[in-house]
Order: structure tokens, then sequence, then C-alpha cells
């Protein structure tokens, strides 16, 4: 490995982190078809991170501000420039049934609004999801290509929260752009073949950055609770009432699985999920792209820590990342 | 004056009563019920449950257009006719004004006059932090820009100080604006620094330490403390060992110590605003119109320890106040930019929205309850005031007479809009106090009804006017004697024209009656009927009456006119009373009248010409009825008037309401002057609502039809008109004729027309004719008391229990009631013990289905003793256990905190769960050796009892040897994922691909392999694998779920053997 390769992408903006050869070097199409490659091969790390101070991002940092430590051990880093800041915006759109009525016309106006904050130069992919996991027009499209397509949306059927959230981030391909996932469900999964942990297993072999948007519980008025979302047996654990269950809170996994990636939850009513989009969009703009050499080659995961010297700004960056093993298909490595 | 009222008499009821109350000289005579001797018992309004409703299309605007049909409302569980159905829309521009009301009342809700908009908003000082109160103050103050209209009321309150500022006029509204400047957020403000012991926990962890010694929290709290001990240079290794450690016990008491005093404060502050809330909510009782307060804060904790919030939200509850709740922080792009965030270590990234949402539980809490809703985050206020105030003007006002009698406890209410895409918000339900929902206090007024009617002219242009008054009697204080019970009522009457000298007269009725004639007078409203002389003109009478006992009185004012036209028609008497046995309706001061009541309804023409100057005045009459919206339900053409006895002209007119929906009708009356030419016309508005349960439902309008005077309509038969008592064994023997009737649909093929009717039967009625079946073993005379001839035959009998069991899939909330009724009428139905077993098969899977577990195992565990050898009752109640384990796995599974408790519980944990399925499992399995269902489940379940090995090998069965392609592909999944947990890969991939081979459109399996491939570092593998589901648009559910979720359709299997056993 050396250290003057070319990235295939070099800025700003996703919470990228494995970095690769260009797609030259590897004699790839550097606008990839499907069926999607993912890459695999980690010359370098590539860091996403976000610092704020008192709610506000801050800007102009330099690369010796940073103070970044892979397995403890303090790495040089350099921050990407800003030629290359596409994004690969991935949304995956829960269509359950519960949000059926001005949920889902809520959701459709903030999907659009997000894929028209995109440039042109960005990519868009958009999964539906129930029951079923199912794309919204081609992977890694023009954005304003599937703004039609956003309005044809239907609500029906449970909720594959896990599998879905697995799909998105299987296609968070970064030659695409800097993969950032967007997340928005309302309910509860029941019916994913995937646990929690297996998702988050996947997130940390992922380059995406997930935002998770979330509906409160007070928002549901118009939803019909049904067979999957309403458990069998709960009513009566609880003296009849439903009401405990519709309190129930799902941000616990994904609080987990978002600040593992780097990203994070945010809470909405209906009328703000717009503005929950938007928030994660502009937020993902404002990240520093951190690059380096990691010292140590072991395969397996690598824990990281990530810090702004002599500050007392916030710092969020994925925690760790994966060096893979060498040769064809590598046994399981070991989970952090 | 005295009356004694003689029990022996009491027969009659009201009628009678009525009738000794004859010799008082407010009542003018006797009124006894046109169809029947009982008389239909009139819904007082007192007795109405109101509900506001607000709907909302997908882009949250308030969506007009809606009739009553449009609604369903719903109190606990059951269905209830809607008897009001009121569009409120105070944006509109003002309507023309509307005739005078035929009949004015001081009971609300009134169904004319305008409704005027209450909006209190008040300003939690206590709960916002001194940066939000700005931009609150601002939304607030452009939500205060447009005047009041009149009659509204626009409230402030402040937290703080407490005083309500109320604004009726723009000058107020102007006041009010400028008071809002004195608002100030004394919430406590978060430093940026961990310098205080503030930042070290919020409010909702210090209530859980203090409260419940919560120790995950205090170990989080722990830690902070630490952290900025050795932010501040403390705890550091170079310290003496004995000194550190020394430190670090202290913390834990340290930190409990913090937590005690956070919640007190915080528990004060909830205190005093809750306190608040109470208090205003209870100020605005009895006010008429949609009550609305919007709580500007940050919301506070949920601690149902405090008593003021159970209080706070009774109040809302009980004065049927809206509560919004207004969170002014803005939508930011950074979690630290919440005061929990600011505290620095305190919150792990991403955290916040969690601790704002705990912050804020007890306020969104009381919103939610009270049917409003809580804007949060929002980058727009304006847009979600200008909401609030949207819905405070826009809105439905629904009623409803509760079916059972009123207990004082809580009842929940569900409102449903039978239209796609509109979301409905109302309160979740009301407190089912006597009299009119409310406490009969000293300081409610007595109810009471007034109307006039205009009669025949009278000399030098005056007619004669007839008041008639009606007060509830259960507003009386009686007071007991000697078994005998005692009331003093006093009344007085002043009728007021332009600036003439009042008309006065005032009496005092003395009651002395036995319990039973107090029982009898209870179930009607005391007429009092008085005659005037009135010139013409508009008049306004003003009714007062007083309880001596109790205190309390009531008073009503209403206005009318009498015409100057000298061909006119006299008010007309429409009522479902007679007076005496004579067949002339009784004045009564309503238009509501019973479904199945037969009204009788008196014209008089007045001043029409006689031919030549001699001989009778010629005219005649017609009429129709038409709906509110115009459609023409009966029509009588024009016929000639026969003068009366005394030289009158007089139509009486019979209608029906046997068959006649709830809602809002008009009786318009055609009348010609057949000599003079000259036509006028009339309308009158009457409402019918619903009556007791009765064994048909309405399914035609009400036909019409004159009669001459004086007879009555004849009485033939049962009539639901005679409003009996629910035990009454006429209704049970309707009722059981017309469930028969659904039966017999049923057995003719018409089942979703059966089912549907079924399932819209009250309740009680279903029950009692399908207990009554069964008692009678099908003898339909036996079970009517001779009233039903007939049988219902075994076939008949079978019929009846599946067509309940239908019925059951379609109403959830009854379906154990259901499922119990069918099971009594089973144990007649049929002898054979297969039948049995089917019917309780499909009972407890529909059971199983809705999540009536218990319910459930009940009818599956029967089927293992009664019938033993049936393999399919122990598979049931295996894979009941099964799926109760997995739901608690799955909730357990850390999607929701709130369930944790149901983890470990002893009986009804997992662990537990396994093994009775597996104790089942087993014993289906001696039955049939090779049923693959039963190894199938028993494999999942051995895993799950961490049994792996066993498992597997059941699994392996299942896989190698299973003719079923499902079964086998189910068991290939699971024997993948035994070996992914293993960290067996490559088995677990080459099982997932055997998977996919037997169900290659399968999703889980492609998930699962794809999973798997990606831990191995096949990235391009496992993007391949998964290609196929994202491309296809499937809604196919995939047989992984088919066999999670296995249990509807079972049931319905079972059902459709049931089916084909009852047919043989």
């Amino acid at each position: 490995m050396t250290g003057r390769r070319r990235w295939t992408v070099t800025l700003l903006g996703a919470g990228a982190l494995l970095v690769r050869p260009a797609p030259e070097a590897r004699g790839q199409d550097p606008a990839p078809k499907a069926p999607l490659v993912f890459p695999t091969g980690t010359e370098s790390v590539r860091l996403d991170v976000h610092v704020s101070r008192d709610g506000k991002p801050v800007t102009g940092l330099r690369a010796q501000d940073f103070e970044v430590k892979d397995e403890r051990v303090l790495q040089k880093v350099r921050i990407a420039t800003r030629e290359e800041t596409n994004v690969h915006a991935i949304l995956v759109l829960d269509v359950s049934s519960s949000v059926l009525g001005p949920r889902l016309e809520a959701l459709k106006t903030a999907a659009r609004s997000l894929l028209e904050a995109l440039s042109g130069q960005d990519r868009a992919t958009v999964l539906a999801f129930s029951h079923a996991v199912r794309g919204v027009g081609p992977t890694a499209a023009v954005p304003a290509s599937l703004q039609p397509l956003i309005g044809g949306l239907q609500a029906d059927g449970a909720t594959a929260l896990h599998d879905a959230l697995y799909a998105g981030l299987l296609l968070a391909d970064p030659r695409h752009g800097r993969p950032l996932l967007v997340l928005f469900s309302d309910g509860l999964d029941k019916v994913s073949w995937l646990s929690h942990e297996q998702v988050l297993a996947a997130s940390r072999r992922s380059e995406a950055v997930v935002h998770a948007v979330l509906v409160g519980r007070d928002e549901g008025a118009g939803a019909q609770p049904n067979w999957y979302f309403t458990p069998p047996g709960y009513a009566q654990w609880r003296g009849g009432t439903q009401v405990r269950w519709e309190r129930s809170d799902a941000r616990s996994p994904l609080e987990a699985l978002t600040a593992e990636t780097g990203g994070r939850v945010w809470a909405a009513a209906d009328e703000a999920l717009k503005n929950g989009f938007l928030a994660a969009l502009a937020e993902f703009r404002q990240r520093y792209l951190i690059e380096f050499e990691p010292g140590s080659k072991r395969a397996g995961w690598h824990r990281l820590e990530v810090k702004v010297k002599g500050d007392s700004t916030q710092v969020r960056a994925r925690r760790g990342y994966f060096y893979p093993a060498p040769g064809p298909r590598p046994a399981a490595p070991p989970e952090p | 004056m005295g009356l004694a009222l003689s029990a022996a008499g009491v027969r009659a009821s009201t009628a009678m009563l009525l009738a000794v109350l004859a010799g008082y000289p407010w009542v003018s005579h006797a009124q006894t019920p046109a169809p029947s001797p009982a008389p239909a018992s009139f819904p007082s309004a007192a007795e109405l449950v109101t509900v506001e409703v607000v709907v909302m299309d997908g882009g949250g605007r308030p969506v007009t257009g809606l009739n009553r049909d449009d609604f369903a409302l719903r109190e606990e569980g059951a269905p209830q006719a809607l008897t009001h159905f009121e569009v409120v829309r105070l944006d509109e521009d003002p309507a023309p004004p509307a005739p005078p009301a035929r009949v004015s009342t001081n009971v609300a809700p009134a169904t004319a006059g305008r409704r005027p908009a209450l909006l209190a908003v008040v300003f939690d000082e206590r709960h916002l932090a001194p940066e939000s109160v700005p931009r609150a103050r601002q939304a607030v103050e452009r939500l205060f820009a447009s005047a009041p209209k009149p009659g509204d009321e626009w409230m402030l309150v402040g937290t703080g100080r407490g005083d309500v500022r109320t604004a009726r006029t723009p000058s107020e509204a102007e006041e009010q604006r400028a008071r809002l400047g004195e608002m100030r957020g004394l919430r406590p403000r978060m430093t940026d620094d961990l310098v205080t012991n503030d930042d070290m926990i919020t409010d909702f962890e210090a209530m859980r330490i203090a409260l419940h010694d919560d120790v995950p929290t205090l170990r989080l709290v722990v830690a902070r403390l630490q952290d900025r001990e050795r932010a501040r240079g403390g705890l550091v290794s170079s310290q003496a060992p004995s000194v550190r450690e020394s430190r670090l016990a202290a913390y834990p008491s340290e930190a409990r110590a913090l937590a005690r005093r956070t919640y007190r404060e915080a528990a004060a502050r909830a205190r005093a605003t809750l306190s608040l809330l109470e208090a205003l909510t209870n100020s605005l009782a009895g006010r008429r119109g949609r009550k609305s307060v919007v709580l500007v804060s940050e919301g506070f904790l949920l601690d149902v320890s405090l008593p003021e919030w159970k209080r706070a939200l009774e109040a809302a509850r009980k004065n049927d106040v809206v509560l919004y709740g207004l969170d002014a922080r803005r939508l930011t792009a950074d979690a630290s930019s919440t005061p929990e965030a600011k505290r620095g270590l305190m919150t792990p990234a991403g955290r916040s929205a969690t601790a704002d949402r705990e912050a804020a539980e007890g306020s969104d809490t009381l919103v939610t309850e009270t049917g409003g809703f809580t804007r949060r985050y929002t980058n727009d206020l304006d847009d979600a005031l200008g909401r609030i105030a949207q819905e405070t003007r826009n809105y439905y006002l629904l009623g409803f007479q509760p079916t059972a009698p009123p207990d004082g406890k809580y009842r929940r209410l569900a409102v449903e809009v039978r239209r796609e895409g509109l979301t409905v918000r109302a309160r979740k339900g009301y407190y089912a106090t006597p009299a009119s929902g409310r406490p009969a206090e000293a300081g409610t007024p007595i109810p009471l009804r007034l109307a006039a009617y205009v009669r025949e002219p009278l000399a030098a242009g005056a007619s004669r006017v007839q008041l008639v008054a009606e007060v509830d009697p259960t507003a009386i204080v009686f007071l007991e004697q000697d078994g005998r019970f005692s009331a003093s009522v006093e009344s007085a009457v002043e009728v007021a024209a332009g600036g003439a000298e009042p008309l006065r007269q005032a009496r005092r009725l003395d009651l002395d009656l036995s319990a039973e004639a107090l029982d009898a007078l209870k179930t009607s409203w005391m007429p009092l009927v008085r005659d005037f002389e009135l010139p013409v003109g508009t008049h306004t009478a003003r009714l007062t009456v007083k309880d001596g006992a109790g205190g309390r009185s009531g008073t009503v004012e209403h206005t009318f006119a009498v015409p100057s036209a000298s061909f006119r028609l006299s008010t007309p008497v429409l009522s479902d009373l007679t007076q005496g046995s004579s067949g002339v309706p009784a004045l009564v001061a309503r238009r509501s009248f019973t479904q199945g009541s037969r009204l009788l309804c008196e014209i008089e023409v007045h001043g029409a010409a006689r031919a030549e100057n001699e001989g009778p005045p010629r005219a005649s009459a017609g009429h129709v009825i038409r709906t509110a919206a115009g459609a023409v339900l009966a029509r009588a053409e024009r016929t000639a008037l026969v003068p009366g006895g005394d030289g009158r002209l007089r139509q009486l007119i019979g209608i029906s309401l046997a068959r006649t929906p709830p809602g809002t009708y008009e009786l318009v009356l055609d009348v010609r002057d057949d000599v003079a030419g000259a036509a006028l016309s009339a309308v009158e508005p009457f409402e019918v609502v619903a009556g007791p349960p009765a064994g048909e439902r309405p399914v035609s309008p009400p036909p019409a039809r004159a009669v001459t005077p004086p007879a009555a309509p004849p009485r033939q038969g049962l009539q639901a008109g005679d409003a009996p008592k629910p035990e009454d064994p006429r209704l049970r023997a309707i009722a059981l004729q017309s469930y028969l009737g659904l039966v017999n649909l049923y057995q003719r093929g018409e089942r979703g027309a059966a089912v549907e009717a079924v399932v819209r039967l009250p309740p009680a009625a279903m029950k009692a004719s399908l207990e009554a079946l069964a008692a009678s073993s099908g003898d339909l005379a036996r079970a009517s008391g001779g009233m039903v001839p007939g049988s219902c035959l075994p076939g008949c009998l079978r019929a009846a229990v599946v067509l309940n069991t239908e019925a059951m899939l379609r109403a959830p909330a009854e379906t154990h009631d259901m499922a119990r009724a069918a099971e009594k009428l089973l144990e007649v139905a049929s002898e054979d013990p297969q039948f049995r077993c089917l019917w309780r098969l499909a009972a407890g899977l529909h059971l199983q289905a809705w999540g009536r577990f218990d319910d459930a195992l009940g009818h599956l565990e029967r089927i293992r003793s009664e019938c033993p050898r049936d393999v399919r009752g122990p598979l049931a109640v295996g894979i009941l256990h099964q799926d109760r384990a997995l739901l608690v796995l799955t909730v357990n599974a850390g999607w929701s905190p709130m369930l944790a408790t149901v983890r470990n519980q002893g009986e009804g944990s997992p662990t537990w769960l396994y093994r009775r399925a597996e104790a089942a499992l087993r014993a289906a399995l001696r039955l049939d050796p090779d049923y693959e269902e039963a190894h199938l489940r028993l494999g999942h379940v051995l895993i799950g009892r961490e049994q792996p090995d066993e498992g597997a090998r059941e699994l392996g069965w299942v896989a190698a040897k299973a003719a079923d392609g499902r079964r086998r592909f189910v068991a290939e999944l699971l024997l993948g994922s035994l070996h992914e947990r293993r960290g067996r890969l490559g088995e677990a991939i080459a099982h997932f691909r055997q998977a996919l081979a037997v169900q290659p459109a399968s999703q889980a399996a492609r998930v699962a392999l794809s999973q798997a491939l990606f831990q191995s570092g096949a990235p391009e593998e496992a993007v391949e694998v998964m290609q196929p589901v994202l491309s296809a648009d499937r809604r196919a559910v995939d047989e992984w779920l088919e066999y999670r979720l296995s249990a509807e359709r079972r049931a319905e299997e079972a059902l459709d053997q049931l089916r084909a056993a009852a047919a043989r």
C-alpha cells in the first residue's frame, strides 16, 4: 500500500471510512452498473467526522487539529479536499400500513424535498419497505429521475425494518458518492429475518452514515393498528390496553446503530418530516472527511477514537472499522 | 298544595303520574302515549354525550362536507348510534339568521346558535428556558393578532404568576398582547460546562433514581460525577489508593442526594403547572363550544405519584377541554443544542431526542389523552398555532346516548371516519356521571325545556298561546319520610313583548309521592303548560324553576312570534303522546323522538275564506317528509280539511318511526285556501334518535299517512315504540326472531350479509338470543315465551354456531363474549365431538390471532380432552406457546424498554412457554410420529430451549423427509440460522442456499444468505443475491412470515372445515 494513491472519493460529506484504490487502479468502471460490487480492499481508512460546539458546526479545522487513535495508537491523518463532494443518499422508507393517511403524504413530501436538495452530481437510491423490501427506481440514480416515482408509494403491510436497513447498508457503495442512509420509520419490527445485532454487524462493514428520522407515538391518530404492530397477547399482559405498546420507544436500537455509524436519530412530527430529512442532509454536508493509513494491518475490528485537540467540541464519528483478512473469502472476523 | 299518589295506581307509570299532575293549574291535561300506554322516554340532552371531532386530510387541513354516516363512534368497543350531528364552521361568514327554534333549553348542547370558540394559552413559564421565550412569545402574539369574533374568548395565563387575562373584544385582545411581554422563562438555564450539579442529571433521571432507585441510571450519574472530578483534576492515579477508594465509594450517595434534590425541584414545578391547568379547565365547565388550551412548554415529567397529575387529567376530561402542546424549541441540526446535550458527557450522541421525550412525557400524555397534539422541534410555530386555531373553529360535533347507565366511571371512546386518507382526532373518553355526565352540584342549573304553541286567533288580533315547559325531575331533591318522598318546586314565567309590561305567573308545586310513583316520575320530564293571550309580535318568555329542598334553580328563555296574517296555521303539535285516550296529540317541549315510536301531528288552519261568504271555510293540506338533505321520504297529496264540531279546519297526521334511522327530518306542510286561492307552507323540523334495542334494524324511511281525527293509530302486536325494558320478554322475542332470520340468510348462502348483520347487532341482544336458543335446545316457542313459533333444528343450530364464529373475525372487541355465547349453543348444536373440536380449533385460533392467548388456550386445551386422538389439539397448543415465547423474545430484544418487566417473570417467561410448547408438540408427535409441522415446530422450540443438537436433529428430519416444500424451506432457514449463531458461516450459507432453492422468491432466504455472505467477506455476492428482491415489486407474503404469523391463516382453514361440517 502506498500513501499516494488516488481516492475514489476525496472529500467531505459522507461517513465513508474504507478507502480503496481508485477504480482505474483496479481496472473497474468508475460508474459501476448493477449488479453492484461492494468494495473490499482496504488500503486506507476514511472517516467522516462531525464537529460541533454549542450545537453549531465547527468549520475551518485542519488535519493537525484532529487526534485519531486506531486501537489506541495515534494516527497521522489528513483531511480530504473538497473536490469531490458527491453524496449517495440511500432513502429507506417505511411504507407499512401504519403510515397510511397523512403520514404517508408527509413522507412523500419529505422524500421529494431531500431528492430536490441533492445536486445533479449526487446520486440517490430509494428503498421502500413494509414486510417486503423493494427498490423504487434504479440504484444510484440521478436524484431528479426518482422524484416522479415517489408519488406512487403506497402503504401496506407489516414492518421488516431490519431487513430493509440491511439492504440499504448493502447498497451504500461509496463509488457512487459518500453514502448517507436516511431511514424513516414509525413502526416496530416483528417480521424481519435479521436481528438488530445482525444489522449492527453489517453497519460496521458498511461506509454509510445512518440517520434515522422517527415519528413520535402521539402522531399516529390515523394509523390503524394491525396484527403485526399490536402484538398478540400484549393487551392481555397489560390489562387490556394497548396504550403502553403504542408508547413503546423504538429508538434505542436505532440510536445504537446511528451512533455506531456516526449519524443520529431525529424525532419529528409528521409535518416536520421534511425538516428532519433536510437536517440530516445538511449535517452530512458539514462533515470532515479524514483519511489515514492504518498502522496495524491486523484483520478484524479496529476501534477508533476521534477528538479535536484542546477544545470543548463535540465530535461524532463512527466507532471503528473492519480491516479485511487477506484471501478471497476470509472466515468471519471476530466481533468487537 | 300537596299531592298524594297512590302506589296502586302506578301501573301506568308516568302516564298515571302525569294524569295526577293534571290537577295542578300549570298542567293543562293528562297525556298518554299515542300508540301505547307506556310513554316513550325522551332522551334528554342531559343524557347526551357529545364529542368534538377534528378531521384532517393528508395535508393537515380540516375536512368539510362530511355527514353523519361518515362517522363511527364506539364506547368501550361497542358501536354507538349518533343521535346528534353538527358541523361547526366558525371561520365561515355568519349564516343568515335561522328561524326561531321551536324549543329552547338550558341544557347543552343546543343544536341552534353559534358555538363560541374559547382558546386559552398557558405560557408555562416554569417549564420554559429563557432562550425559548422570545420565539414562543412572538408566535402567540401573531396568534392573538386577529381579534376575537363576537362570543369568542381568548385567555392568556402564565404559570409564573397564575393570573388569567381574558379577551373578548379587540381592545381587550390588544391588552392581552401587551401582557405577553411580561412572560418569562423560569426553567433553570443549562450551562455549557460541567461545573454545577444541575448539569449532572436530568429531571427524568432524578425521578428514576429518587422514586424507583434505578441502578443503571444511578451508575450513569455516578460516571458523570467521576468524569467531572477527573476534569477538575481529581481522581488521578497519583492519589493515594485509600483516598481514591474512599472518594469512589462516596459517589453513589452523592448521586442519590443530587437526584432527590433535583426531583423535588422538578416535581414542584410540575405541581404548579398541573394545579393551574386543573383550575383553568375547571373554570371552563359548562361553557359551550370547543374549549382549547395551548400549553406552551418544553414539557414536564410523567410522574403519576403526583396527585396533581391525575386531578389535572380528570379535570380536562370532565370539562371536555382539548389540550395542545407547543414546544417552542427549534428543530436543530445537532443534538448538542438541546439543554440536556449541552451537559457534555451526560448524553451520548443522538440521545437528546430521547431525553426530551422523557422530560415531556407528562405533558405529552395529558395532551394526547384529551384529543390534542404536541408540536415539537418545529421551525414553523405559526403553522402549528394556526392549525390549533383552525381546529378550534372548525370541527364536527357528534352526540350519542350511552346504552349503559351512568356509573361515574371513565369510558373510552373511539371515533373513526369511513373515508380513506383522513385522520380523526377526538377526546379519548368521558366520565359517565349521572345527569349529562356532570355531577349534580348545587351550582348547575335544573335542566329545562320551553316551547310555545300559537293556537287560534282571539279578539282584537290577539292569539291564544300555550307555553309548554318540561323539567328534569332527576334534578329535583325529594326528601324521604316514612317511605314517602316530598319535594317543592316553584316556577315563574314572564312573557315580554316590546316595551309592554311583562305578563307574569308564578306557582308552587308540592309533591308527595310513594317510591313507585317517584320512580315513574323520573322516567320522563315533568310537563308544565300555561295559557296566555298575546298580541301580534315577537315575544320572549322566561321561565325560572327553583327546587325548594335542593336549592338549585334553572332558567330558560324562549323567543317566538305571534303572526299577523289572517290566513295562517297554528303551531303544528308534533308529539308522541296523546291527551288521555282522545287520540289528540299532547303538547311537548321537544322535537326529538325515539326511533320506533309513532308520531301524531295536529295542524289547524285559521282564516280560510268561506265560499260566497257563507258555508264552512274550505282549505286543503298535504305534506312531505324529507331528510335534512332534502331527500323526500314520504309524500301525502293535499286533501280537503274537514271542519270539526267547533268549526275549525284541522288535520291529524300519523307518522311511524318504526323503521326510521336516527337523523334529522323535516315535515313540510302545504296548505291552500281553496276559495281565495292563497297558499302557505310551513317546515317543522324534528329529530329521530336511537331508541332501545329493537329486533329489527331500520332499513327504510318513515311512511306517513293522513288520518282523520280523532281516531288514533291502532296498536297492533309488538311495536318497538313501546319502549320495552331490556329484560322485557317481548324484546327478547324480537331479538331472537331477528337473529334466526340471519341464520336463515346464512344457510341460504348469503353469508357475507348475514355475518355483517350479526356484527352490527347489539352484543347484548345477540348474546341473549344465543343463550335463549341454547337454553331451549332450539325450541323457539320455549325460548321466546310462546311469541315465536317453530324450532331451530340441529342444522339451524350448527349454522348459528358457524355464523357466530365467522362474526368473531369481524368484531375483535367482542370476540371473547361471542365465543362464550357460541360455546353454550355448541352444547346443543351437535353431539358430534369432531364438530365440537373443530369449532374449538376455529374459535381458539381466532382468539389467538387477536392476541387473547389465555382464552384461546382454554378452547385448544379442551380439544385435547374432548378429542384425545386429534393431533390438531396438541399441535395448536404447542404453536400457541411457541408464538407467545417468540413474541416475548421479540419485545425483549430491545425494541421496547417499556416491556422489560415482561422478562423473567416466571410463569409466562420464554423459558416457561418453550417448556410447555415442547411438551405439547411431543404429545402431538406421540399421536402422529410423522407429523411434519410438529417436527418443525419442535426443532425450533428446542433451539429456543438451548438444546441445539436435538433441535437440529428435528429440523434435519424435516429438511430431508418432509413432503411439504414449505416446511423444508423453513427447516433449512432455521438450520442455517443455528449454524450462523455457532460461527459456522460456511454451513449456514449452505443451508440458506438450500432454502433459496426451495423458495427462490423468498425475501427471508435471500436476506439470510446475503447477510451471511456479507459477514464472510463476500460483499459482491451478497449484493447479487439481494438484487432480485430489490428489483421485484413483490407484495406476496413470504413463506417465513406465513410460518411466523400462521394463527390467522390456520383459523381461516379451520373455519372452512367448520362450514363444511355444518353443511353436512
